[in-house]
C-alpha cells in the first residue's frame, strides 16, 4: 500500500513553506538516512559535500530518530549550517523514501517587504515568487508534478518544465520561466482554468481539484489530474499530477465492477431465453401426448375382446403415459426454478391486479396513442378487486400488456382504435388485445410467437415482445393466442389463472 | 476563423461512447472494453457547406452509482450526443436524465440519439415505438454501429448542421 499522502497535498504544502522562507534545499534518503536525491540551494546550508549513498544524518543531526516519519510529516526547528539562522526541517514519507525539505525561515522584515512588493509591482513579485520556489522544482518534478504559476495578467508560466502534451499549440516542452498562454493548453485546461479563476481571483487561500483526464501524448494516454491552488501569500499555483497507483487501483476496481455486472446482465438474458426455449419445447413435446394417449385409450375400449391388441395398446398406453408424466416433472421443476429465479405470486394476497396493471400501462401509453391518432380504448369487465387478481409479477405483468399494446399501435393508423378489455371467466381472467390493422398474414401466423418472428411486416422489437409475452404468460400457467379479427385487424387474448387461496402449505386467509 | 463547438457524449457505461469517438475521429474500433475515468477530448474539422468547423468531442465517463458525471464538464457544450445500446434496453432512461442535467445547465442545445451496436440485431431490445416518440420531440434519432462504422458520420454531421443553425 501507498504511504505517501497525495502528491498535490504534498507539493501545496512544499510551496507554501518556500513562499514563506527562503533558500530552500531538498534531500530524499532512505529510511536509513541514506542520500538517495537532492537539490535546491544546497550550498547555502552547506550541504554541498554531500554525495549519493552518504549518511546524511551526519550532515543533519536533528533527523536521527526521525526516520521514518510518521506519515503525516514532522516538522523540526533548527539552525542552517551555512548561515546559522534559525531553519525549518519538514520531513514527509514518500512511497521510494524521506523527503527532507530545509528553509530558512523568513525574517519578519522580508515578509514585509515582499508584501508591498506584490502590492506594487505585480510583475516584480511574480519574478520574487519564481526566484523563490525555482530551488523547489526538483523535489517537484521528483514528485511527478508540472507546475505552472499564473501571472497576473492570467497567462502561465512554467515552473518546472511544461510538457508538450500539456499544449495544443506547442511541439516541444516548454523550459521553465516560459508563458503560456490560456489558449496555449489543451481545450481540458483552458476549460479548467476558467473554473479555477473563480480560486484565483478570491480573496484567501483555496484549491480546486479538475477531476481526472486523459491527454494523448503520440501513441501514449495520460491519465491526469490537475489541482489550481492559491496560497495564503496570493501566489497562484497550477499543479498536473500524472495519476498514481492508487488512481489506477480505482479504475481497475471500477472496471472489474462494471465488466462483471455487464457479464451479469449477459448471463442472466441468456439463461432467460434458453430456459423459455426448453420450455417452449417441452411444451410442445406434450402436446400431441394427449392425441396419442386419447387415441390408444379409445383402441384399448375397441379390442378389448383381442388379447394380443390389448397388450400392445397397454404397452403404448403405458409408455405415452410414463412419457406425460416425465414431462410434467420437467415442466413443474422448470417452472419452480423461474420462480424463484424471477419470483411472481400465486397468493391471492399478493397477487397482482390485472386492471390495476392494464389502467397504469393505458395511462402510460395514452401519449402515444394520440400522438399517432389512434383511439385506445380500455373496456374492464366491472370485475371486483379480488377477482380481478391474477397469477403473476406485477412489473412483467405490466410489461406483457404494454408489449401488446405497442404492438397494436404500430400496426394501426390514424383513426383506428385498440380495445384493450378485461373479463371473468371462471378460474381465469382473460385479457384481450384487439386493433383494427391490416392484421398477421396467415403464412406468419404459425411463427408469430417465435423469437424474431418477424410477425407483420417491420418485425424488430415486435418479435422479441409476443416471444416474451408467450414466455411470461406461460411460466405463470397462463396462455397467449393470437385470433384474426373480421374484416381486418388482430386480436391477442391473454388467459391467466386466478390465485387459488392456497399456497405452499398455508391455510387460506379467506374463503 | 474556424469556429468551434463542443460537443458532449452522454450515457451509461459500455453503450459505446468511446467507441464511436474512437470511429468518428480514428476511423479504427477496438473490442477491447476500457472503462474512461473522468474525460477525454478529442478534435476532429469538419467542412459543412462554406463553413469549417472544429468539433471538441468531449468523452465523459459513463454514470452509473459507481461513477457521476461532473456538471462542471457539461458547461459551454453547444451539442449533446446521448448514446444508447440496442441491446440493453434499459441504458435510455438514464441517458434521458443526463441529458436533463445538461440541458438545465446549458440551455436547449440539440441533441442527437444514438441507439448504437446495430450490428448485434439479433440481441435488440431497444422499443423503437420509443425512439420515435424521442424523434417526434426533437431529438436526432440515429442508429450506429461503432463497429461497422454505420450512422456514425451521419449522427456528427446531423448535430454540426443543428449546432450551426443554433
Ligand atoms: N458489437 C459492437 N460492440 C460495440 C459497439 N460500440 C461499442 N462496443 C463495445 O462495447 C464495449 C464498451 O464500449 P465503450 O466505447 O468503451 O463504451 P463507453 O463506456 O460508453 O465509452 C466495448 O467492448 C466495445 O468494443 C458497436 O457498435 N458494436
Ligand atoms: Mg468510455
Amino acid at each position: 500500500m501507498s504511504r505517501s499522502p497525495a502528491r498535490t497535498d504534498l507539493a501545496r504544502e512544499l510551496l507554501e513553506l518556500a513562499t514563506f522562507g527562503r533558500d530552500a534545499a531538498w534531500l530524499l534518503l532512505d529510511d536509513d538516512g541514506r542520500l538517495l536525491r537532492a537539490g535546491g540551494e544546497l550550498a547555502a546550508h552547506a550541504l554541498d559535500g554531500l554525495r549519493i549513498g552518504d549518511d546524511a544524518t551526519r550532515a543533519l543531526p536533528m533527523l536521527v530518530g526521525c526516520l521514518p516519519p510518521p506519515s503525516e510529516g514532522l516538522h523540526l526547528p533548527a539552525v542552517s549550517a551555512g548561515s546559522g539562522r534559525p531553519l525549518d526541517v519538514a520531513l514527509r514519507a514518500l512511497d521510494d523514501g524521506v523527503l527532507v525539505l530545509l528553509l530558512e525561515a523568513r525574517t519578519e522584515l522580508d515578509l514585509l517587504s515582499a508584501m508591498q512588493q506584490s502590492n506594487h509591482d505585480a510583475e516584480l513579485a511574480m519574478a520574487a515568487t519564481l526566484r523563490r520556489l525555482v530551488p523547489l522544482q526538483g523535489a517537484l518534478a521528483g514528485l511527478g508534478l508540472r507546475v505552472l504559476l499564473r501571472d497576473a495578467d492570467g497567462a502561465l508560466c512554467a515552473l518546472t518544465p511544461a510538457p508538450r502534451w500539456l499544449s495544443s499549440a506547442r511541439a516541444h516542452d516548454a523550459p521553465p520561466g516560459a508563458r503560456l498562454s490560456r489558449q496555449e493548453l489543451t481545450p481540458f485546461l483552458d476549460h479548467f482554468l476558467g473554473d479555477a479563476e473563480a480560486i484565483w481571483t478570491a480573496d484567501g487561500a483555496g484549491r480546486l481539484r479538475s477531476g481526472p483526464w486523459t491527454e494523448q501524448d503520440g501513441p501514449r494516454e495520460r491519465a491526469l489530474e490537475a489541482e489550481a491552488l492559491r496560497l495564503p501569500d496570493g501566489t497562484c499555483v497550477l499543479l498536473v499530477a500524472e495519476v498514481d497507483a492508487t488512481f489506477r487501483e480505482q479504475r481497475d476496481v471500477l472496471q472489474a465492477a462494471r465488466a462483471s455486472k455487464l457479464e451479469y446482465d449477459r448471463l442472466r438474458r441468456e439463461i432467460e431465453q434458453k430456459e423459455l426455449l426448453l420450455h417452449c419445447i417441452v411444451h410442445d413435446l406434450n402436446g400431441p401426448l394427449a392425441t396419442i394417449l386419447g387415441s390408444l385409450s379409445m383402441l384399448h375400449k375397441r379390442h378389448a375382446d383381442d388379447a394380443r391388441s390389448t397388450r400392445l395398446v397397454e404397452m403404448g398406453l403405458e409408455q405415452a403415459r410414463r412419457q406425460e408424466s416425465r414431462i410434467r416433472q420437467v415442466l413443474d421443476v422448470f417452472s419452480a426454478e423461474i420462480a424463484s429465479m424471477q419470483g411472481f405470486s400465486t397468493d391471492p394476497e399478493h397477487a397482482p391486479d390485472a386492471a390495476a396493471a392494464a389502467a397504469r400501462v393505458a395511462r402510460t401509453l395514452q401519449p402515444a396513442f394520440q400522438h399517432k391518432g389512434v383511439r385506445l380504448r380500455l373496456l374492464p369487465d366491472p370485475l371486483d378487486a379480488r377477482r380481478s387478481r391474477v397469477v403473476g409479477d406485477a412489473d412483467r405483468l405490466e410489461r406483457v400488456l404494454e408489449n401488446l399494446l405497442e404492438n397494436a399501435l404500430r400496426h394501426s393508423s390514424r383513426d383506428q382504435a385498440v380495445t384493450l378489455a378485461l373479463r371473468d371467466d371462471g378460474h381465469e381472467v382473460v385479457i384481450t388485445v384487439e386493433d383494427q390493422g391490416p392484421g398477421v398474414a396467415p403464412e406468419m401466423a404459425d411463427t408469430l410467437f417465435e423469437k424474431f418472428g418477424r410477425a407483420r411486416h417491420g418485425g424488430g422489437a415486435a418479435g422479441l415482445g409476443l416471444f416474451f409475452c408467450r414466455y411470461t404468460v406461460l411460466s405463470w400457467g397462463g396462455s397467449i393466442v393470437h385470433e384474426a379479427v373480421r374484416p381486418h385487424g388482430a386480436r391477442f387474448v391473454v388467459r391467466l389463472p386466478r390465485p387459488r387461496a392456497r399456497d405452499a402449505g398455508r391455510p387460506a386467509t379467506s374463503p | 476563423m474556424t469556429v468551434k463547438k463542443k460537443i458532449c457524449m452522454l450515457g451509461t457505461f459500455a453503450v459505446g461512447k468511446t467507441s464511436l469517438v474512437s470511429r468518428f475521429v480514428h476511423g479504427i474500433f477496438s473490442e477491447r472494453y476500457q472503462t474512461t475515468l473522468g474525460v477525454k477530448i478529442d478534435t476532429r474539422d469538419v467542412q459543412l457547406g462554406e463553413h469549417a468547423l472544429t468539433l471538441l468531442v468531449w468523452d465523459l465517463n459513463g454514470e452509473d452509482s459507481f461513477q457521476r458525471v461532473r456538471d462542471s464538464y457539461l458547461r459551454g457544450s453547444s451539442g449533446l450526443i446521448l448514446v444508447v445500446d440496442g441491446t440493453r434496453a434499459d441504458t435510455l432512461e438514464p441517458a434521458l436524465a443526463l441529458r436533463r442535467r445538461a440541458l438545465e445547465l446549458v440551455g436547449d442545445v440539440p441533441t442527437a440519439l444514438l441507439a448504437n451496436k446495430l450490428d448485434l440485431r439479433s440481441g435488440w431490445t431497444i422499443e423503437q415505438a420509443r425512439l420515435d416518440e424521442l424523434a417526434d420531440a426533437g431529438l436526432g434519432v440515429q442508429h450506429t454501429s461503432a463497429a461497422t462504422g454505420e450512422g456514425v458520420a451521419e449522427a456528427f454531421t446531423w448535430l454540426a448542421e443543428r449546432m450551426l443553425e443554433a
